[in-house]
């Protein structure tokens, strides 16, 4: 019966370098996929899930028995994307550090196509909603996506982005009204 | 029918169950007997399902490895030496307490980054052979590290000061609780305090042995005191606005963290 998490954890705490190396095997993958949903760029990703397991490791002595593991490692990898998509909205422009609002992962704003009798594969599909969520701003992208992939509601959200509830809430409003209408010639109601 | 219609914030905040129970009975009443109102909750509905849709891309192969390959540098290097490391300390240690290691470790966490930094400080001219991991990065990763250990140690300071400060004078304080507190933030803070001396940062290192003074003092303390007995404990902290210059420190040190871009 393979270890558990909890287990394997209470093993890094002492100091194990093989349980932490365990525990390093065994969520990367999902950390990636938690981490690139944010930041939408494969390298940086990959630096950021370094630095969660950086920070993870100085944070085992936090880590509560109680508490779910891969939560835990969720919650630290965001608050790494976070802080990343932070850092880089200061290096390309100069303008309030705590405001992500006007970052746009890409450089030229999407603009929605219509002519859905010319989008009819599922790859244009996903093309369609990838290209979309890489043009919210990132604060709309990383509320949105913390509350409808990893399904943080919307206070805690708020909590782990420095903003009130109702911006939260603002933010997700946006960034849905967003794909809304870029998606639109794809959806039948 | 109701005749307000339902907004598409309404219709999200139900759809994420971040409506009350009675406003998720309201709405849905709602749309149930509004063509309108269901036409926007499918079609919200649908660009949600077309979003769950989008392919993340898979991680590259072998992506564990090379994550392990990055991170052992710094993580072995700091189990490597902490025995060695930890057993001079208490060794040399001129208080009463000691500690064992790995109970010591987990309590604090800390000394044993701290003590990995030193060596990393060491070795830090020495080429690594973990591909896609500098030197440079090495110490890098360490320096954060460490930063983000010390502030943790800060925080955990300032509040054995704070309850201290604040404790109900009409009582005898029990101190057995903060005691050992204080002497596990000793330890950590003296090693703490070694780092940041060999890194240069002589306000970190100023403020941890003012800090280390008055932690001492409540260590070896008796387990109980009456209020009038830890006057003198008080008068040091808030002589020397420890409380307050723990707060500024850390708060720079998070700030510096935001801002902070990982490079390697």
């Amino acid at each position: 019966m393979p270890e558990s998490d909890p287990a394997i954890v209470a093993r890094a705490q002492d100091g194990d370098i093989d349980a932490f190396r365990a525990l390093v095997e065994h969520h990367s993958r999902y950390l990636f996929g938690v981490v690139y949903r944010l930041v939408r760029n494969t390298e940086d990703t990959q630096d950021i899930v370094q630095n969660t397991w950086l920070k993870v490791h100085a944070q085992l002595g936090r880590f509560e028995a109680r508490s779910e593991v891969r939560t835990w490692l969720t919650r630290i990898a965001v608050n790494c994307a976070i802080d990343y998509l932070r850092s880089s909205k200061r290096r390309e422009a100069a303008v309030d550090p705590a405001d992500l609002e006007d970052h746009a992962t890409q450089a030229t704003a999407y603009v929605p196509q219509p002519g859905a009798e010319r989008l009819v594969l599922a790859g244009e599909i996903e093309a369609r909603v990838g290209q979309t969520m890489s043009c919210l701003t990132a604060i709309e992208r990383t509320a949105f996506m913390l509350r409808h992939v990893e399904g943080m509601s919307i206070s805690e959200i708020g909590s782990e982005l420095g903003l009130k509830t109702s911006a939260t809430k603002h933010c997700i409003f946006r960034a849905v009204r967003k794909m809304r209408a870029a998606l639109a010639p794809f959806v039948e109601v | 029918m109701n005749a307000r219609h339902m907004s598409d914030e309404d219709l999200l905040l139900d759809y994420y169950g971040e409506a009350t129970p009675e406003q998720h009975a309201e709405m849905r009443a709602h749309v149930e007997t509004c063509a309108e109102c269901q036409a926007l909750d499918r079609e919200l509905r649908a660009v949600l399902a077309l979003v769950d849709s989008e392919p993340v891309p898979d991680a590259p192969p072998g992506f564990e490895r090379e994550m392990w390959a990055r991170l052992e540098p710094v993580v072995s290097g700091f189990s490597r030496t902490n025995e060695v490391r930890l057993k001079a300390d208490t060794t040399a240690a001129d208080t009463a307490w000691s500690f064992e290691f790995p109970r010591w470790a987990l309590a604090a966490s800390v000394a044993a980054l701290a003590v990995g930094s030193f060596a990393l400080g060491r070795v830090w001219d020495t080429p690594t052979t973990s591909p896609g991991v500098s030197t440079a990065d090495v110490r890098e990763l360490s320096e954060r590290m460490l930063r983000s250990e010390v502030e943790e140690h800060l925080e955990r300071s300032q509040r054995v000061f704070v309850e201290l400060v604040n404790a109900d004078d009409s009582a005898p304080v029990r101190l057995a609780s903060d005691r050992e507190r204080a002497a596990d933030l000793v330890a950590a803070g003296r090693l703490y305090r070694r780092s940041a001396e060999e890194m240069g940062d002589a306000d970190t290192r100023d403020l941890l042995e003012d800090v280390e003074r008055v932690l001492v003092e409540i260590a070896n303390g008796p387990e109980v005191e009456s209020s009038n007995d830890l006057s003198e404990v008080r008068a040091q902290i808030t002589d020397q606005d420890l409380i307050f210059r723990l707060r500024v420190m850390t708060a720079g040190m998070q700030a510096r963290e935001r801002r902070a871009r990982p490079t390697w």
